[in-house]
C-alpha cells in the first residue's frame, strides 16, 4: 500500500479527493470538493480569509476528519486513522502558525525528525544556505524574525524529503524577492517528483503554479492550468 | 530578650524541631514529586484509569480542610483499623498524599495545555508518540509548571506545622513549648516567621526567575 502511494513512476494520482465535505462545528466550510493531485504538480490554493483553506489542508494532512467524502493516496483510500501515521513524513504539512518547537533552537528544530544516520552537515548546508537561515540556526524561534521562522519551518519539512507537501501561507511574511526565491525552491522540489498544494494570498506566486484552485462560496473551483 | 537571644538560648530545641520539620518535608517532597510525576506520565497513556480516579480523589481531599483530614487519620481511622501509628508517620502520609495529588494536577494540566499544533507538527514530521511526549510535551510542560510546582512544595513546608496538633515535635510545636516556658510570643513567633521567610522567599524568587527564563509561545 505504502509503496504504491510513494512510487512516483505510476500514472496513478498521488492524491484523489471525491465529494469531500468539511465542517467547523455545525457550519459547513466546504462541500462537494473533488480534485486530483498528480506527481510533480505544484498547485496553488487561493481564497479569502476564513474560506476554508486551512481546514482543507488539515483534512488533506489527515489531522482532521471530513464530515463526508473520500480521500485516497495512490490507490488506497484513507479510512483507518491508526494506519495514517505510517504516511508521515512522506506526506507532511507546514501550518500557518509554523509549529516551531519553542524550547529548541532552529537547528534542533530542523534536525529533530531527521534520522540519526543522515549526514547532518550536508543537510544543513543544502537547505540553510538556500533559504538564508544560517545566521539564526543557534537561536530559539522567539529570537528569530517571522520571515526566518517561516523559512525554518519550510526547511524542516523539506529536510524530510517528503513526496507530498501541504503548505499554509509559507511566504506571507517574506518580502517579494525572498518569496520568489522560496517559490523557486518549491518548484525545484516538484521537479524532482514531489507534489505540493500550497495556500497563498499572492496572485503572482499562484500564477507560477501548474494549477490554481479557488475557494468560492464553499466550493473548490479550478481557475487555471 | 531579643529574637536572636531566644533562638540562641533554645537553639538545641529549635534545631531538633527543625530536623523533624525537614524530615517531614523531604519525605513529602520526594514522595510527592516522584508519585505525582509518575502518575502524570502514566496518565498520558492510561487517561481513563489514572487520570479520572486521581482527579476525583484530588477533589475530595480539596473539599476537606487538612486539619480535619489529619485528625480523621489520627483518631477515627486508626480506631477503626485497630492500630496505633506514630503521629509523625500519619502526618508524613497525609502531606505526601496531598503533594502527590497537587503535583499530578499541576503536571497533568501543564501537559494538556501544550499547544496542540506543536504536537501535530511533530506527528506530520513522522515523530513517534513516545518521542513527542518526552522531547516536546514534557519539557514544555515542566517549564510552564515550574513556578506552580515550587509553590506547591513551599505549601508542603507550611502545612507541616499542622502536625503539631497531633503531637509531632516539629518546629511550630517546639516554638509553642518554648513560648509556654518563657512567655515571649513576639520574639518566639517572629523568629518562627523569619525562618519561614528565609526559606520560602528565595524559593519563590528562584521559581519566578526560572519561569522568566522559560519558553515563550
Amino acid at each position: 500500500m505504502v509503496s504504491l502511494f510513494f512510487d512516483s513512476n505510476l500514472a496513478t494520482p498521488v492524491l484523489t479527493v471525491n465529494d469531500l465535505t468539511i465542517r467547523r462545528g455545525n457550519q459547513i466550510v466546504l462541500e462537494n470538493v473533488a480534485f486530483r493531485l498528480e506527481t510533480g504538480m505544484f498547485v496553488a490554493l487561493v481564497g479569502p480569509s476564513g474560506s476554508g483553506k486551512t481546514s482543507l489542508l488539515r483534512v488533506m494532512s489527515l489531522l482532521d476528519k471530513p464530515a463526508s467524502g473520500r480521500l485516497s493516496f495512490g490507490k488506497d483510500e484513507v479510512h483507518n486513522s491508526s494506519r495514517n501515521a505510517l504516511i508521515y513524513p512522506r506526506l507532511t504539512y507546514v501550518p500557518q502558525n509554523l509549529g516551531l518547537w519553542p524550547h529548541m533552537t532552529i537547528k534542533e528544530n530542523l534536525l529533530f525528525s531527521v534520522p540519526k544516520t543522515s549526514d547532518v552537515r550536508l543537510i544543513l548546508k543544502e537547505f540553510c544556505e538556500e533559504l538564508e537561515i544560517t545566521e539564526c540556526l543557534d537561536r530559539r524561534p522567539a529570537f528569530a524574525s517571522q520571515g526566518q521562522r517561516q523559512r525554518s519551518a519550510l526547511a524542516r519539512a523539506l529536510i524530510l524529503k517528503p513526496r507530498i507537501l501541504f503548505l499554509d501561507e509559507v511566504t506571507s511574511a517574506l518580502d517579494e524577492k525572498l518569496a520568489r526565491k522560496v517559490w523557486k525552491i518549491l518548484q525545484t522540489f516538484t521537479g524532482t517528483g514531489g507534489t505540493i498544494l500550497a495556500s497563498t494570498h499572492d496572485s503572482t506566486l499562484a500564477s507560477q503554479c501548474n494549477k490554481i484552485y479557488r475557494i468560492i462560496e464553499k466550493s473548490l473551483t479550478l481557475t487555471n492550468t | 530578650m531579643s529574637v536572636l537571644e531566644v533562638v540562641s538560648e533554645y537553639r538545641e530545641a529549635f534545631l531538633s524541631g527543625l530536623l523533624v520539620t525537614l524530615k517531614l518535608c523531604v519525605i513529602a517532597w520526594i514522595g510527592g514529586l516522584a508519585g505525582g510525576g509518575g502518575l502524570a506520565l502514566t496518565a498520558e497513556w492510561l487517561p481513563r484509569f489514572i487520570g479520572w480516579p486521581t482527579i476525583v480523589l484530588s477533589r475530595v481531599t480539596q473539599a476537606i480542610p487538612i486539619l480535619v483530614l489529619l485528625f480523621w487519620l489520627h483518631y477515627p481511622a486508626q480506631a477503626a483499623l485497630g492500630v496505633i501509628i506514630d503521629p509523625f508517620y500519619t502526618t508524613v502520609f497525609l502531606l505526601t498524599l496531598l503533594n502527590v495529588l497537587a503535583v499530578f494536577g499541576i503536571l497533568r494540566s501543564a501537559i494538556l495545555q501544550v499547544p496542540i499544533e506543536l504536537v501535530e507538527v511533530a506527528k506530520v514530521c513522522g515523530v513517534k508518540r513516545r518521542r513527542i511526549f518526552f522531547r516536546i510535551k514534557l519539557p514544555l510542560a515542566l517549564w510552564s509548571s515550574i513556578g506552580s510546582l515550587t509553590s506547591s512544595q513551599i505549601n508542603v513546608l507550611q502545612l507541616s506545622i499542622f502536625g503539631s496538633l497531633i503531637s509531632v515535635e516539629e518546629l511550630f510545636r517546639i516554638s509553642q513549648r518554648i513560648n509556654a516556658q518563657i512567655y515571649q510570643p513576639v520574639q518566639v513567633y517572629t523568629g518562627l516567621a523569619l525562618f519561614f521567610l528565609i526559606i520560602c522567599l528565595p524559593l519563590n524568587l528562584f521559581a519566578g526567575y526560572l519561569e522568566s527564563k522559560g519558553v515563550a509561545w
